[in-house]
């Protein structure tokens, strides 16, 4: 479904990304995991479309990517959530899921429904009214959940939604992910909880200075030696 | 049995709120006969018209466009020369304005739609003063600082009016149709993205919305209902100058009229106008020269440092109050 094919970014001075080459298989729950600054996130912006590559590209349903922006990329079935939360911070949560159902042809009434429907399923109904900047951030992280699901996606991107979180929190976000999944959602998680990413997920990537050092499934990629000393400092229990 | 009162901001108290404004204003020239106060009344429905196709570009969008004077003029020139050298009457003269005017304002969107903050605001300044850099010098089209004067002949066919009414009617149909513009803007699709781009344009993008799209069709949307304004003021006032058109003062004063009545809302540049006119005229009058525009610029002060987020916020906070107010009384009373 998702084939990034040798992608480099460059930014002055430094290689966010280095050659990394990796597919996402329709239905998939792919983890990618790595240290700070391994340019996970910049991966995530050049999937998405905010950010080009110096070189290599990214196709989708078979089509290249290249030449969309962010806006067609979605329309086309990316959905993403930033690390850093951007909530429309003067509109409502409401209005915040509504802009996500608008832009897949929903008329405002029909949008406004898909939008109270996203939050039920999100838990946010409470918060239907409240205007999206006075949210605590687990919630303004759930919103960014919210108003990319509203938009319809077939494959979602989501970038460390569950720091921050109380386990309980977490075990929900987690059924929510696997749901959704059975769904049909396709999904790729960047986490620094380990632990929650080795219980969803099918497969895991390791990105680490910009190259993806390691795939495979979840069990395998803990075992290898080399994450081990990348990432996880020390081995951990099964999860 | 507590009676349930429509509020004031549920959609059936909107309607309502709006249907007796309407009549009120439909009222005014049967109350006021002083030619004075009429003449003021025409001038501020017209600037509340011109605030608010602003509003459209800057408030929803968060361009803030110091150029708008630009389109005013547009649509000024286009209907006073069609009528003048073609014959063709301002009613149709407007809405070819209104077009061009779009035209343009769709192409300055075009080229800004990158910009952000200060340099958006120069871009839109920049194009304001070519316009009307273009206006003076181009006397063979506009006859340049002599301006032109649109002769009384042919009433009301033309949009020339012999009696004031008229011409409060005219304005009062000018602003219903900027405001029901911008109302439908707002709840409609664009209103949304232009809301989205304008708190997060990252975000936006990453959930569909099509930035050149929106900011474009927001700017050619602004642009012509400022050029409609720009043709009831022509024929209003029958005469027209680049001073009084496309002059840079003018594009400070549309965004000045909604800022002070808030950006970003419907009825903000209404009640901008409504307060900002007014006010420069009475000191004008009483005042008079330069303590005029000393006790004017300190006044605005005023106003903007009060209320930071224009009068419009103020009057809706008075509002809540007022509301909290009777149904503490309504409680007592059961
Ligand atoms: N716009 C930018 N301009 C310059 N450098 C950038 C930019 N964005 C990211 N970087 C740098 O690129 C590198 C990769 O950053 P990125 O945010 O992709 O890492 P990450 O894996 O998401 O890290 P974290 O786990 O902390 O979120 C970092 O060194 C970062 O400082
Ligand atoms: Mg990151």
């Amino acid at each position: 479904m998702l084939e990034v094919r040798a992608v480099t970014v460059d930014f002055v001075g430094l290689r966010a990304v280095d050659h990394a080459s990796f597919t996402v298989e329709k239905g998939q729950i792919v983890g990618l995991i790595g240290p700070n600054g391994a340019g996970k996130t910049t991966l995530f912006n050049v999937v998405s479309g905010l950010v080009r590559p110096s070189s290599g590209s990214v196709m989708f349903e078979g089509k290249d990517l290249s030449h969309l922006g962010p806006a067609d990329r979605n329309r086309m079935g990316i959905g993403r959530t930033f690390q850093v939360v951007k909530p429309f911070g003067g509109l409502t949560v409401l209005d915040n899921v509504m802009v996500g159902a608008l832009t897949r042809g929903q008329g405002p009434a029909e949008a406004r429904e898909t939008a109270r429907v996203t939050l039920k399923r999100l838990g946010l109904e409470r918060f239907t009214d409240t205007v999206a900047h006075s949210l605590p951030l687990a919630l303004r992280k759930r919103l960014e959940v919210a108003r990319a699901l509203a938009t319809g996606p077939k494959l979602m991107l989501l970038d460390e939604i569950m720091g921050g979180l109380n386990p309980t929190e977490v075990n929900e976000t987690l059924s929510l992910v696997q749901e959704l999944n059975a769904e049909g959602l396709t999904f790729l998680v960047i986490e620094h909880n380990m632990n929650a990413i080795m219980r969803i997920a099918e497969k895991v990537l390791v990105l680490n200075q910009g190259a993806v050092l390691i795939e495979g499934p979840p069990a395998v990629v803990t075992r290898d030696a080399q994450v081990i000393s990348v990432y996880l400092g020390e081995p951990i229990e099964s999860a | 049995m507590p009676i349930k009162s429509a509020s004031l901001t549920s959609p059936s108290g909107q309607r309502i709120a709006f249907a007796v404004a309407l009549v009120l204003l439909l009222c005014v020239p049967l109350v006021i006969r002083d030619i004075y106060w009429l003449d003021l009344g025409i001038t501020v429905l017209i600037w509340a018209s011109l605030a608010t196709a602003w509003n459209i570009s800057a408030g929803f969008a968060g361009g803030l466009s110091l150029g708008h004077a630009a389109f005013f003029g547009v649509g000024a020139y286009t209907s006073s020369l069609l009528f003048l050298r073609l014959g063709i009457t301002p009613w149709i003269g407007v809405f070819v304005g209104a077009l061009l005017a779009g035209a343009l304002g769709a192409l300055l969107g075009v080229i800004t739609f990158r910009l952000k903050g200060p340099f958006f605001v120069l871009a839109t300044l920049a194009f304001g003063i070519v316009v009307h850099i273009v206006n003076v010098n181009w006397r063979d089209l506009t006859r340049g600082a002599a301006g032109l004067l649109l002769p009384f002949r042919g009433g009301p066919q033309n949009m020339l009016f012999p009696n004031l009414w008229a011409y409060w009617y005219t304005g009062l149909g000018l602003l219903v149709l900027t405001v029901g513009i911008s109302i439908a803007i707002e709840r409609s699709r664009l209103g949304y993205y232009l809301v989205a781009l304008r708190e997060d344009e990252d975000a936006a993008r990453s959930l569909g919305v099509r930035v050149v799209r929106s900011k474009v069709v927001a700017a050619a949307l602004s642009a012509a209902l400022a050029a409609c304004a720009g043709a009831v003021y022509a024929t209003f006032i029958q005469y027209i100058d680049p001073d009084s058109t496309t002059q840079f003062e003018l594009s400070v004063q549309i965004a000045l009229v909604a800022i002070v009545g808030g950006m970003g809302t419907t009825l903000g540049p209404v009640l901008g106008a409504a307060i900002v006119i007014p006010l420069g005229e009475i000191l004008r009058a009483r005042v008079g020269g330069g303590p005029a525009l000393v006790v004017y610029g300190f006044l605005l002060m005023v106003i903007v440092l009060a209320a930071p987020n224009g009068a419009i916020a103020g009057v809706r906070l008075i509002g809540r109050r007022l509301r909290r107010l009777m149904d503490s009384g309504r409680k007592a009373d059961a």
